[in-house]
This record gives structure tokens, sequence and C-alpha cells, in this order.
């Protein structure tokens, strides 16, 4: 098992390389908020739980991550370059010119990118239809785990595939939702009240549990505890995490870096 | 004789136990109306209900197939190709997932519950998506020859399913079918009638009528609207009218493929183009609507009179 130190500093690496990303996509800019808010939760999934062979990425007992709210896409580039699935080349490439990386992931298993990317909402329907193959199919070794976005369970179809994941009986599922409370357009509680969502998952048969997403031992402590139901995790996160200017700011949903505040986002992230 | 829906369960059945245990028939909550309740006893590990909820179900389909399965996702025509178009484009379209579609009431075909129930966009929104296959076939035994080609096939495809029993049997006897090849069904020299669907059972009444006026009308059979048999369509294109019929709004469908198609050939005929029109059809018994969108076979005969005295 690995120290709180090491993944901590994997962390650290992704968010250098979200910011990175960033900085080189010019005008353009990435979606630097919601990226590091999920930045610890994909650092645990990838530096422990998950079940990947860079070797043979299409194993069957693959775990199969679904990074539902997309706009992420930086976040889940750098953790597959910790991975080993992408190289410091596609990293020092990505968002630029035709690379294959660009601001939605694109499908691409070989590469560890289950599905395609962008329309929020859809990443769940995936990952349910995925699961109920699995069971299908007698594979128990290979788990489900979709990452959502607060904002993104908005969406009516979120729920349609909610209500699906127990009734089948899907207990290889783990979903994961960076609960950063922020929306495009303004606090999640401001654009969209959401009620209880944990009360809501679990009424429909869910483990729920709810963690401090940018405290990777707890994380990594919910994803290895044991459950015979379907698993949500509500990780309490803040976007922009480790950037101090972006913290917290609405306006850092996307947004571009110069040199001067890019060199400062290095100066934070080897800080925090 | 069955409507063609309730020769879904069946035929998927069949499919399941002789031609691919790979199928599965994929519902949100109209598993009932496919006439699914033999397959759901007899292969109740090949029937998955997502309830209703047709966005989750396009992307319930393309998880599956991603797992290897060949899913048929069968409900509502309509439901699947407008409400679940955008979970179409991103599954089916950008990724490729290779599942099939299989909608119900196609066109008017329950026009008694009003247009709600309609699908008069779906070759339009169907044929917008990069690789699918779009079939409409005309009787039950189309409609069987489409399902199993349908079962082998890799890419997305939508299956348009037509026609309020009893419907009418286009075909007395067996025939060799093929994806995107047309079917000649009567010969003509005069001009050429192109439908699809059930539809085709006035189409050839029409034919008919034409005839004991001296008009010799071709009838052709373009069960796949995507991709179109051009060998097909040139072979047509110096008739002095090529007249498209379908149940579906003008804009769109099986005409405005043909009229793009022939606007980009050297040779082109004169085009009628018989349709829904441009507004949704009041809420009728499906004899009546066909008769109030001018489908019914003496409306499109007298039609095609008109527009002849006109060249």
């Amino acid at each position: 098992m690995k120290s709180r130190e090491e993944l901590e500093a994997m962390a650290r690496r992704i968010r250098l390389s979200i910011a990175q990303m960033t900085w080189q996509s010019g005008l353009k800019g990435a979606h630097l908020g919601g990226s590091m808010s999920v930045t610890d939760i994909l650092a645990v999934l990838y530096g422990e739980i998950l079940h990947y062979d860079v070797q043979n990425p299409l194993s069957p007992e693959r775990d199969r991550l679904i990074l539902s709210k997309a706009h992420a896409a930086v976040a889940l580039y750098a953790a597959l370059h910790e991975a080993g699935f992408l190289s410091k080349d596609d990293i020092d490439h990505a968002l630029q010119g035709d690379s294959p990386y660009f601001e939605h992931p694109k499908m691409d298993p070989t590469h560890g990118i289950e599905f395609s990317g962008g329309s929020l909402g859809q990443g769940l329907s995936l990952g349910m239809g995925t699961a109920l193959g699995l069971k299908m199919k007698g594979n128990t070794a290979a788990k489900v785990y979709v990452i959502l976005g607060d904002g993104e369970c908005d969406e009516g179809q979120i729920w349609e595939a909610a209500a699906a994941v127990p009734h089948f009986g899907l207990t290889n599922v783990t979903v994961i939702v960076d609960d950063n409370g922020l929306q495009f357009d303004g606090r999640k509680e401001d654009i969209l009240k959401a009620g209880d969502p944990a009360a809501r998952w679990a009424s429909l048969g869910y483990d729920v549990c709810t963690v401090n997403g940018h405290d990777v031992e707890a994380v990594r402590a919910v994803l290895l505890r044991e459950t015979e139901k379907p698993r949500v995790i509500i990780a309490k996160t803040v976007k922009g995490k480790g950037v101090s200017f972006a913290e917290n700011d609405v306006t850092w949903h996307t947004g571009r870096l110069t040199d001067e505040l890019y060199q400062e986002a290095i100066r934070d992230i080897n800080h925090d | 004789m069955l409507g063609m829906r309730r020769m879904i369960g069946p035929a998927v059945k069949d499919i399941i136990e002789r031609e691919n245990e790979k199928v599965l028939f994929v519902t949100a909550d109209t598993g009932r109306y496919f006439a699914y309740d033999d397959l759901l006893r007899t292969c109740p590990e090949h029937v998955v209900d997502v309830g209703i909820a047709e966005q989750n179900l396009i992307g319930a389909s393309a998880g599956l197939q991603s797992e290897g399965f060949n899913v048929f996702a069968v409900t509502y025509a309509t439901f699947l190709t407008a409400r679940a178009l955008e979970q179409i484009r991103v599954n089916l379209g950008y990724m490729g997932m290779g599942v099939k579609l299989l909608g119900e009431a196609g066109g008017m075909a329950d026009g008694n519950f009003s247009m709600t129930h309609m699908a008069l966009e779906d070759f339009s929104n169907a044929r917008n998506i990069p690789n699918m296959t779009v079939i409409s076939p005309a009787d039950g035994m189309e409609l069987v020859k489409t399902l199993v080609a349908l079962s082998h096939m890799e890419g997305p495809a939508y299956m348009r399913i037509t026609g309020r029993f009893p419907i009418p049997v286009i075909y007395k006897e067996d025939y060799d079918f093929q994806i995107g090849k047309a079917v000649t069904l009567r010969e003509g020299k005069d001009i050429t009638m192109i439908s699809n669907g059930t539809l085709l059972g006035e189409v050839l009444k029409a034919a008919e009528m034409l005839a004991t006026q001296g008009i010799d009308c071709k009838v052709i059979n373009l069960h796949t609207v995507k991709p179109l048999d051009t060998e097909a369509l040139r072979a047509v294109a110096g008739y002095k009218l090529v007249v498209t019929a379908e149940e579906h709004m003008l804009y769109g469908g099986l005409g405005s493929a043909l009229a793009e198609f022939y606007a980009q050939e050297p040779a082109r005929p004169r085009m009628l183009m018989l349709s829904v029109g441009t507004e949704y059809p009041k809420a009728q018994e499906y004899d009546d609507l066909l008769k109030a969108c001018g489908l019914d076979a003496e409306s499109m005969a007298n039609r095609i009179v008109e527009e002849i005295q006109k060249l």
C-alpha cells in the first residue's frame, strides 16, 4: 500500500500536468477548476485502487473508469500519464494542434479511455450497461467506476441510470460524485437545489458515504471498504483546489493561464 | 398475419436461438407491445427492461454493446430517435457503438394517440448520424429478413416499424433481401413511385389506379434509406416523374434523401414528394390520417395525375 506522501506526490504531479496543459493550450484554456477538484480522487484510483495493465489494456479483467464529468479531461490525461497509458510527449502536446487529447476525452480503450465524453449526464448509463454486461458474462473481477460532477447531477439521465444500477443488482458499480459545490453559472445551491443527495442515492439502494475528496487516505479508505450494495462516494472538494487564485472561483470553470499565472500556479501546487 | 411490432418478440427469440446468441432485447417498458412474452419466458437472460427511461436505454445499450453483446434497443420510434437523439449522436454516432434501434409506430401508425406518438422526423434524425444504416421494411417477411441481417451487422442501425394491423402483404414469395439494395415491386415505363414500409400497400394500389388511366407506373421499395441504392436511383433518373411517398415530415426524409442525391447528378428527374407535410397532423385513426395527409392510394393517384398534366 502506498504511503500518504506517495499518493500526495502523485496528486501534485497530476496538478502540475493539468497546469501545464492549461497553459500550453494558449488562448483556448482548459477546464482547470473541475480538473483540480477531482485530482486527488484520480490519484487514489490510479495509484492504488484500479486494476489495469498498460501492456494488456483491453484485458477483460480490467476495471472500467468512466469520467462522466468529461470536461475534467486534462486531469484524466495527467492521471493516465501517471498510470503509463499516456507518454510525456502526449501531455506536452495535449490540447494543441491535432493531438487526440483535446478538451473532452475521445474513446480509446488501448490508452485507458473507455468511452468518449463531453455531453454531461451520460456516463452513468454507460457504466450501468457495462456493469450489467460484465454481470451477464459472469465477469466478477472487473469493477466499474463512474465519476460524476455535482452540477452534472442536474441532468435527468443521471437519475434514470441511478435507479437502474441497484435495480439490476450491480454491486460492481462505484459512483464518485466530485462535489465541489460550483457549476458554470454559480453555486450549486443557487443554480439548482439538489435536496439531500446522500439521502437521494441511499433511497435508491446505494451504500453512500461522504468523504473529504482531498484527503487521499480518507478517499482510499472509503474505496477499500467492503459493501454488498453499489456504492456512492460523495467527495467534498474545492473547485480549483491547489491553485489559490482559482479556488472556489466560479470564473475558473474554464480559464487560460498566462505565463505569469502559470508560474504562480506551479508555485502554489509545489507549496501546497 | 400479425402487426409488425408483434412479430419483433418472436423474431428476436428465433434469432437468439438460431442466429446469434449475443443478441439482447433491451427495452424501455414497451416489451409487451412487441409480444416479448415468449422471449422473456424462454430467454430471460436476453431481456433487459430499463423502465420508461429512453436516455438511459441508449447509454445502457452502448455499455452492453461495448462488452460484446449485440443489442436491439426497442421502443417507440419517436422516443428513440427524437427524445434520445443526443444519446444516439454521442454513443452510436461518435463512439460508433453498433446498437440496433428498433422503433415502433414509425410514421402515423399510432396516430390516434396524437402527434406525441407519431415518428415523423425519424428518417431525418437517424440519417444524419454518421455510419447509421436506416431501414423501413415493407411487410412481415421483410421485417424478419431485416432483423436477421441486423443481428450480424457491425455498425449502428435504425429500423422503423410501420403500419396497423392487418398490414399489407407486399411479398407473396421469398426473395433475396440485402441491406441497401432496392427491390422493384412493379415494372412500369412512365413514372416511378418510390416508397417503403407498409405505405407500399397504398402505393401499389395507387399504381393500379394509375394503370387504369393509362399511366404505367414502376414501384420501387427503397427499404434502405441509408445507404441509398444509387444504382437503382440512377436507373430511373430518365423517367418523366419520380414520386416519393412517405409517412414523414416533408423535410429530411425519403424524398429529401433522393432530392439530395439527384441534385448532384448529371441527369435528374422531376420529383413529386408526397409526405405528411410541414404541420403535425391531428390525432385520428390511421386510415383517416393517411387520407388527411393525401397518402391513401386514391389521393396519391389523383395528385400524380394532376402533376403529370402540368408536365
